[in-house]
């Protein structure tokens, strides 16, 4: 595992990722202008809305677990990897 | 390295990946393509094999917004005063010049399919009038929005 980007999601996109060290990622994603919502899913779960604009997600995952982190139509993120 | 999901030849998601990770289509059926970072495609393109190798063509341009004066100059003058003299004796010309002499048009949306249906009309009835001309390339420049 390194630190820096991971992977750039444009829409209906998804990446599984297994880190193998602790590992924290940072998911950055912009959100629909006039709702506010984030139409990008962690495991499955919809990342929830701070705002209007540009968000930021952190999420620890231990070594060996892998994350699913996807998009959906008109949406992108940017996954990126600090290791703890 | 970027990973392309293409569905019936058309590029429909895209993931960029820097690191070691599984990227998929959340698209049932998409196909993944691995292509090279130098590679220019994005969502929209449509996707050409030939020989085995792929070819990402980029869509045309989408046909501009003008005003209702600028719309008119995209014609040749000779085509306009063509269209004019049509006006009496062809209701479908006249009917088209009438709404673009309506004050309240503001702007002409060339990507419209009943503008570029207007659009062959006059040309074909000024073709058909002696004015003579190819209609399907004069249509594509008109749809352009580029005069001549």
């Amino acid at each position: 595992m390194s630190t820096g980007i991971v992977a750039v999601l444009g829409n209906n996109s998804s990446i599984t990722y297994t880190a193998s060290s602790e590992t924290k990622l940072v998911i950055a994603a912009s959100s629909d202008v006039l709702t506010g919502d984030i139409h990008v899913k962690i495991n499955g779960i919809k990342a929830l809305s701070v705002g209007v604009g540009v968000i930021v997600a952190d999420v620890y995952v231990s070594a060996g677990v892998p994350v699913k982190i996807e998009t959906e139509a008109n949406s992108n993120c940017i996954v990126s990897a600090l290791e703890s | 390295m970027k990973n392309v999901f293409v569905l019936n030849s058309a590029v429909v998601g895209m993931v960029s990946v820097h690191q070691n990770c599984i990227a998929e289509s959340t698209i049932e059926g998409a196909v993944t393509l691995e292509v090279d970072d130098s590679v220019e495609v994005a969502v929209g393109y449509s996707v050409d094999t030939v020989d085995g190798v792929q070819r990402f063509i980029a869509p045309p341009p989408t046909p501009p917004k003008v005003t209702a004066p600028q719309f008119k100059m995209l014609f040749t003058s000779k085509e306009r005063i063509k269209a004019k003299s049509l006006r009496a004796t062809d209701p479908g010309v006249d009917d088209f010049w009438d709404l673009l002499d309506d004050p309240r048009t503001t702007q002409v949306d060339l990507a419209l399919a009943s503008v570029q249906e207007g659009i062959e009309y006059v040309l074909t009835a000024v073709n058909a009038a002696g004015e003579s001309l190819d209609v399907q390339s004069r249509k594509t420049a008109i749809i352009s929005g580029i005069p001549l």
